[in-house]
C-alpha cells in the first residue's frame, strides 16, 4: 500500500526559508489537492519531493512507501514511481518524444528488473494510452515539447503520466494557462488514471480544476506551512471568500488542527 | 636548435630532383613550393589566419617531412578499419597519403593514383592547369606550399558528364612506426557537366601513431553537377591533420561538405567553396565532439564571386577536459553577385572550465542585394532539461548524453541524399564519441547526506 508521509519538512531556497514545516500525509488511491496564495511554497514542495536541486531540505522527511525520497536522486525517486508534472514542462529540440519515453520507460523498467520494451511493444501501448487519453497521435512524432501549445504541452505531461504509470503524481498547477476546453481534457485524462494504487498531489491556484478533478481532501498552504485542510467543500469556500478569508483570521480548520495538536 | 621549419627547407633543398618520366613543368611547380615555404616558414600566431591556432604539437615531435612515397613502410602490416558503408561503394585506402594498390577502378567514375596521372602525358593540360592554379603565396598558405613542393602523392578522381558516381570511399590511415613523420597528399577531383557524387573521407588508424598529414584537395564541380563531400575523422590522439580543400562550384552546381571530427590531436580544416556562376550554391557543415586536449580549427571561407549563388555554413560544437576549437567562417559576396544568399550558424556547448572555443562569423558584402544572416552561440547544457529528462527516469548520464546527441545530429539531418546506413553508422559512432565525453565531465553527485541539506550546521 503506497503512502506518501510528509513531516515537519523545512526547505531554503538560496538560504530563504520557503517551507516551515509542512506535514502531509497520502493514502494509497487518494487525490488530494493543495492550494494557496502566490509565493505559499506550492511549487517548492513539489520540487522538493522531485529532487530538483537548489532546494535544501533543512528539517523534516519525505517518505514514501516507508522509503526515504529525500537521500534520493531524481531519477531513483523516478523509478520508485513518483511523478512530476511540470508547471511548465520543458522543450527539448532535437529529442524525439516517442524516443524519449521509450528510453524514460526503459529505464524505470530496468531499474525494477523488468524487460525492457523494444520499439514495436512500447509503439502498441503507446497507442492503447492515446486512446484511452483520447489524445492525438502527432504529438508522438515531435520533438519534446518544441513548439507545443500550452495545451499540448500539459497534455504531453499526462501523456507521460500514463506512459510511465507513476504510484505517486504531482501535478504542478497543471491547470495555469488552459482554456476551459483544454482543461475538461487534461481533467479527464487524470480522472482516468486514478486507481487504487495511484495517489496524486493536484497543486492549483484555482477552484475550477476540482469542479473537473473532484478531490478526496483539499490542503491550504500559506507562508510555508498547511493553514487548513478539509473535503472538497474547503476549495469551494476558498473560491468564494478568497484567500483573504484565512488571513483574516476566520480559518477554522486551523484551529481544530491546533487543538488536535494540543490534544496528541 | 634548428626549427622545424628551417628543418624542412633544409630537407626539401637537399631533395635530388629524379625528373624521369616527369613532364618539366611539375619541377617548376615543385620549385615555387619550396621557394613560398622557405619565404614564409610555418604558420604562427600573428598571422591572422592561424591567431588560434599552434602548431606546438608538431614541433614537439619535430615531424620528418616524408619523401619516398611507399618506400620501406610496413604497408602489409596495417590493419585497417572496417569500411563505414556496408552497401556497395568504390574503396580507396589510403595508407600514410598514398593510394594503395588494388582497388576497384571499375564504374563510371576514373580513379588514378596522382603519380601515375602526372605521368600519363593526356591528362597533363588540364592537372597542370589545376595543380598551378593553388595560391601559396601568402604566410597563412605555407602548408600549401609545402605541400606542393612535395607534389607527387595523391589522387585524381573524374566523373564524367550526366554520370552518377555512386558513392566512393577513401580511408585514411597511417601504420605506427617511429619517428614521426609529415605525409603530403594531393586529391584532384574534377565532375564534369551534370555528374553527381558522393565522396565519404574516413580518417582512422586502429594503432596510435603520431604522424601527420597535409592534405590539400582541389575540386571541380562543373554546370549542374553535384558533389556531396563527407568526412569523419576520428584519428589517434597524436595525429596532426592539416586539411585544405578548395572548391570551384559552376553554374547550378552545388557543393556540400559535412565534417564530423572527433578525434585528433590538432585539427586544422580550411574548407572554401567558390561560387564562380549564378545558381551555384555550397553548403558547409561541421559537428565535433572534442575532449581531452584535442584542438580543432574550422576555417571555412565561403566566395560568392557571381550571383544569385546561395551558401549556408551549419557547425555545432561540443568541448569538454582542456579542449580547444576554432570555428571562423567568412562569406564574402563580390560585388555584382546580386541576388545572393548567406547564413551561418555556429553554436557550441562547453562540458568543462578548462575547455575553449573561440567563435568568429565574418560577412563581407560588395553587393547591393543580397540576403544574409550570422549567428554564433556559446553555452552549457540546459540544466532545467537535464532535471526535466531525470523526473521520467533516465540517469543524469543519459539526460546529458541524450541532449547533446541531439544538438550534434542537427548536422547530421542536413545532408541530404545521405546512404541510410551511413547516416547511421555517423550517428552510433557520434554518440559513442559523445558517451565517452559526457561522462568524463559529470557534475559529481551530491551524496545522501548533502542532497538532504543535513551537513552538519556548527562544527564548534
Amino acid at each position: 500500500m503506497s503512502r506518501l508521509q510528509i513531516k515537519n519538512l523545512h526547505a531554503t531556497v538560496d538560504g530563504k526559508p520557503i517551507l516551515k514545516g509542512v506535514n502531509l500525509e497520502i493514502e494509497s488511491g487518494k487525490v488530494h489537492a493543495l492550494m494557496g496564495p502566490n509565493g505559499s511554497g506550492k511549487s517548492t514542495l513539489a520540487y522538493v519531493v522531485a529532487g530538483r536541486e537548489g532546494y535544501e531540505v533543512t528539517d523534516g522527511s519525505v517518505e514514501f512507501d516507508g522509503k526515504d525520497l529525500l537521500g534520493l536522486a531524481p531519477e531513483e525517486r523516478a523509478h520508485a514511481g513518483v511523478f512530476m508534472a511540470f508547471q511548465y514542462p520543458v522543450e527539448i529540440p532535437g529529442v524525439n518524444n516517442t524516443y524519449f519515453l521509450r528510453a524514460a520507460l526503459n529505464a524505470q523498467r530496468k531499474s525494477r528488473g523488468e524487460p525492457e520494451l523494444d520499439s514495436m511493444q512500447f509503439l502498441k501501448l503507446v497507442r492503447e494510452k492515446l486512446e484511452v487519453l483520447h489524445i492525438e497521435d502527432d504529438l508522438l512524432h515531435r520533438a519534446v515539447n518544441e513548439g507545443f501549445s500550452g495545451g499540448e504541452k500539459k497534455r504531453n505531461e499526462i501523456f507521460q503520466m500514463a506512459v510511465l504509470e507513476p504510484r505517486l503524481a504531482i501535478l504542478d498547477e497543471t491547470d495555469s494557462g488552459l482554456d476551459i476546453d483544454a482543461l475538461k481534457l487534461v481533467a479527464d485524462g487524470v480522472n482516468r488514471l486514478r486507481g487504487d494504487d495511484r495517489s496524486m498531489l493536484i497543486i492549483t491556484h484555482y477552484q475550477r480544476l476540482l469542479d473537473h478533478i473532484v478531490p478526496d481532501a483539499v490542503h491550504v498552504l500559506a507562508d510555508g506551512k498547511i493553514v487548513a485542510s478539509g473535503d472538497a467543500s474547503l476549495a469551494r469556500k476558498l473560491e468564494d471568500q478568497g484567500y483573504t478569508w484565512l488571513e483574516e483570521g476566520g480559518i477554522q480548520p486551523v484551529k481544530e488542527r491546533a487543538e488536535e495538536a494540543a490534544a496528541g | 636548435m634548428t626549427s622545424l621549419a628551417d628543418q624542412w627547407t633544409n630537407q626539401l633543398a637537399g631533395r635530388r630532383e629524379d625528373g624521369s618520366g616527369e613532364p618539366a613543368w611539375l619541377g617548376d611547380v615543385r620549385r615555387s613550393g619550396a621557394e613560398a615555404f622557405k619565404r614564409y616558414g610555418l604558420p604562427h600566431r600573428k598571422v591572422e589566419d592561424w591567431k588560434y591556432t599552434s602548431l606546438k604539437l608538431l614541433e614537439a615531435r619535430s615531424h620528418a617531412l616524408f619523401e619516398d612515397a611507399g618506400a620501406e613502410r610496413p604497408s602489409s602490416e596495417v590493419q585497417w578499419p572496417e569500411v563505414l558503408l556496408s552497401e556497395d561503394c568504390a574503396v580507396v585506402r589510403m595508407l600514410n597519403g598514398s593510394p594503395q594498390p588494388g582497388f576497384d577502378a571499375d564504374g563510371p567514375i576514373d580513379i588514378v593514383p596522382l603519380a601515375q596521372a602526372l605521368a600519363g602525358e593526356d591528362r597533363s593540360p588540364w592537372l597542370r592547369e589545376v595543380l598551378q592554379s593553388l595560391a601559396i603565396d601568402h604566410p597563412a598558405r605555407a602548408f600549401s606550399a609545402l605541400n606542393t613542393s612535395m607534389l607527387g602523392e595523391g589522387l585524381v578522381i573524374d566523373v564524367p558528364a550526366d554520370s552518377d558516381g555512386g558513392t566512393l570511399m577513401l580511408q585514411w590511415s597511417f601504420d605506427d612506426k617511429p619517428p614521426a613523420m609529415l605525409f603530403n597528399a594531393r586529391v584532384v577531383i574534377r565532375l564534369a557537366k551534370g555528374a553527381s557524387l558522393t565522396l565519404v573521407e574516413h580518417f582512422e588508424s586502429l594503432a596510435a601513431h603520431s604522424h601527420g598529414l597535409n592534405l590539400v584537395s582541389q575540386i571541380q564541380v562543373g554546370e549542374g553537377a553535384r558533389l556531396n563531400h563527407l568526412r569523419l575523422q576520428q584519428e589517434a590522439d597524436g595525429a596532426a591533420l592539416i586539411l585544405r580543400t578548395e572548391c570551384q562550384v559552376l553554374k547550378d552546381g552545388y557543393y556540400a561538405s559535412h565534417a564530423f571530427d572527433w578525434g585528433g590531436g590538432l585539427v586544422r580544416h580550411d574548407t572554401r567553396p567558390s561560387l564562380l556562376q549564378p545558381g551555384a550554391e555550397a553548403e558547409v557543415n561541421g559537428a565535433f565532439v572534442l575532449d581531452g586536449s584535442r584542438h580543432l580549427d574550422h576555417h571555412v571561407f565561403v566566395d560568392h564571386a557571381a550571383g544569385p549563388s546561395r551558401s549556408s555554413q551549419f557547425f555545432r560544437g561540443v568541448l569538454g577536459g582542456h579542449s580547444r576549437g576554432v570555428f571562423n567562417g567568412k562569406a564574402r559576396i563580390q560585388q555584382g553577385a546580386d541576388g545572393s544568399t548567406v547564413r551561418q550558424s555556429n553554436a557550441n556547448l562547453l562540458l568543462s572550465a578548462m575547455a575553449e572555443i573561440d567563435t568568429k562569423p565574418e560577412l563581407e558584402i560588395y553587393a547591393d542585394e543580397v540576403e544574409a544572416s550570422h549567428g554564433a552561440t556559446v553555452g552549457q547544457l540546459d540544466e532545467d532539461a537535464v532535471f526535466y529528462m531525470r523526473t521520467r527516469g533516465l540517469s543524469d548520464e543519459q539526460a546529458r548524453a541524450m541532449l547533446t546527441s541531439a544538438f550534434c545530429k542537427a548536422v547530421l539531418e542536413r545532408i541530404t541524399d545521405l546512404p541510410v546506413s551511413l547516416g547511421k553508422e555517423i550517428a552510433d559512432r557520434m554518440e559513442k564519441a559523445l558517451g565517452t565525453l559526457v561522462e568524463a565531465t559529470l557534475p559529481p553527485r551530491p551524496d545522501a547526506e548533502s542532497r538532504r541539506g543535513a551537513a552538519p550546521t556548527s562544527t564548534k
